[in-house]
Parts: structure tokens; C-alpha cells; sequence
């Protein structure tokens, strides 16, 4: 018989994933208080809903409800701003650009006048690089961010990536690829080795 | 680099934004959506009595959750049936009476009654 969370347990789960979760939601809407809303919402679904389960189910269902809830925000976004972008999809002729074949490295605009790498001070350099990587974060596609967020910042296997992402194994593999190969590229770009 | 290698120094560095990269007001506000969320929580837990693994229920089983609701739910179910009842209660009731006028002759006080009479020849 599994063993449910208790109170302390959920608590200890939430501070220990809060801070990583609010940096997914960042990534994803790119505004503070949208991403402590959402924050905000995970937390209580999975305390109202979820608080009964197994503690080692915690992570998985929190990932889970954690991208529904950043799904839903763009969802919203998407009816709120419905009337407005139909006028212009009449209007333009361009073709709609599928997420899937969108390529960020065909649109990405690096600073040639970086300095990285010049700057003595190594502790101003890890900060350059960890704010690097936020920008570069924030500018991946969301599925291949989601992709990559799960599989190698939380540590999930391929198949519970597949289940939270809601789409195959294989699907997965090539989102994770394509994100590491962008992420390559801006960090060679700027001199990164 | 390798494709694996690579996406571990970027979660080293994402974890370093994690922990040193938020604002202290932030951080806050994460504590305060964190105690927000578990001051939901009314469901029930667990305390796990270390030797034994035993576990015991401290909050509401999980179906009492779901007794407003399902409470809700007999109440409506109830009341329609009630109104059913008392509808089909109605039309059979309608139903004997129009099978007495049918069926039945006219009692003998409606022949006696004088009003009646003039009822009658009213028409």
C-alpha cells in the first residue's frame, strides 16, 4: 500500500521544486507576476487535488499540472487576443508558421559586441553566463524548452517527459535534440566553451 | 560536447539561476502562494509511524471531500422526483375522475336538486 504525503512532506516538495517552477513559468510567459500567478495556481491544484497521493508521485504530478497551467495561460491569451489577430489573418498573406518547423537560429540576433570572456572577474562571468542562458531560455520554442526543462532539469526519463508533453517518445527525442542544438549555437556564438 | 553533456552544464547553470538569480520580493511571494496552497489543503495525510509503517488518517477521507457535492446531487435528484411523483399523482387522479363522469349515471341528489334543474334548462 503506498505510503501518502503527509502535510510536512508537501511543504518540503513545494520548497524544494518552488523555485525551479517559477524559473519554467518565467521562461515560458517572460513576466514576473503571470509566472507567480501560475506558480500560485499549480500549487493549489496540486494541494487541493493531488495532496492524497504518494509523496515519490509529487513530481510528476506537479510537472504535469505545472505545464497544464502555463498551457492554459496561452490558451487564454489566445481567446483574449481571437478578434484582433482574425483581422490580421485576413489581412496578411504570409503563411502561419508551424511551431514545429519554426527555427530559431533562422531569426535569433546575437550581440556581436559581447564581452565575454574578457572580463577578469569570474564571478561576473558565471553571472553573464547564467543570465545567457535565461535569455536563451526564454527565446527556445516553448515545446522544445518544455522538452528540455524536463528531461535534463528535472531529471525525468523519456517516457514521463512523453506523458507530461502529452505526445511520443520519439517526439520527445527530436524536441530535446533541436533545443540543445539552438542552446550549442548561442552559447558558441558568444564565445562560450 | 555531447548532446547530454551539454544539457547537464545548462541545468548546473539553470540551477544556480534558480538559487541565486530570484529577487528577495519574489522569493516572498513564492512563500506566500506556498503557505496560500497548503492552507488549502484539507485533505487527508499521513503520519507515518517510522517502525511500525503504519499510517494513519488525520484530515477527512477522501470521499467526504465530495459530500457537499454528492449531498447537492441527492437533493436535485430527489426534488425532481418529487415533482415527478406528485405530476403522475395529479394525472391519475384526473384520470379516475373523468372515468367516474364516463362511466358512472348521475347520483339521485343531482335529479332532487332543484338548482341543478334550472342548470340544465339554462342551456
Amino acid at each position: 500500500m503506498p505510503i501518502l504525503a503527509t502535510r510536512e512532506e508537501l511543504s518540503d516538495f513545494l520548497i524544494k521544486t518552488e523555485r525551479r517552477a517559477y524559473k519554467q513559468a518565467l521562461f515560458s510567459v517572460r513576466d514576473e507576476d503571470t509566472a507567480l500567478d501560475i506558480i500560485q495556481d499549480s500549487m493549489t491544484k496540486l494541494t487541493v487535488k493531488y495532496a492524497a497521493k504518494p509523496v515519490e508521485e509529487l513530481p510528476l504530478l506537479y510537472q504535469r499540472i505545472l505545464q497544464n497551467t502555463i498551457r492554459d495561460y496561452y490558451r487564454r491569451q489566445k481567446t483574449r487576443s481571437l478578434w484582433t489577430t482574425l483581422f490580421s489573418a485576413f489581412t496578411s498573406n504570409a503563411p502561419n508558421k508551424d511551431q514545429e518547423d519554426f527555427d530559431i537560429l533562422e531569426t535569433l540576433q546575437i550581440k556581436q559586441e559581447s564581452n565575454f570572456g574578457k572580463v577578469p572577474d569570474a564571478e561576473l562571468e558565471r553571472k553573464q553566463l547564467i543570465d545567457l542562458i535565461e535569455e536563451a531560455m526564454k527565446i527556445l520554442p516553448m515545446r522544445q524548452r518544455e522538452a528540455f526543462i524536463l528531461r535534463y532539469w528535472e531529471e525525468m526519463s523519456v517516457a514521463e517527459t512523453a506523458m507530461i508533453m502529452n505526445c511520443s517518445e520519439g517526439s520527445v527525442k527530436t524536441h530535446c535534440s533541436r533545443a540543445v542544438h539552438t542552446l550549442a549555437t548561442i552559447l558558441r556564438e558568444k564565445g562560450v566553451k | 560536447m555531447s548532446e547530454h553533456e551539454l544539457g547537464k552544464k545548462v541545468s548546473k547553470l539553470l540551477d544556480l539561476s534558480a538559487n541565486e538569480n530570484i529577487k528577495q520580493s519574489t522569493l516572498y511571494r513564492l512563500q506566500s502562494a506556498r503557505r496560500a496552497a497548503l492552507e488549502n489543503c484539507q485533505s487527508m495525510g499521513a503520519i507515518n509511524s517510522g517502525s511500525s509503517s503504519a499510517s494513519f488518517f488525520y484530515g477527512r477521507p477522501e470521499w467526504q471531500l465530495y459530500a457537499g457535492k454528492l449531498i447537492l446531487l441527492l437533493a436535485v435528484l430527489l426534488v425532481l422526483m418529487s415533482i415527478t411523483f406528485s405530476k403522475l399523482w395529479d394525472n391519475d387522479q384526473n384520470a379516475i375522475i373523468d372515468t367516474m363522469i364516463l362511466a358512472d349515471d348521475l347520483p339521485i341528489d343531482a335529479y332532487l336538486d332543484n338548482e341543478f334543474e334550472k342548470w340544465l334548462n339554462s342551456d
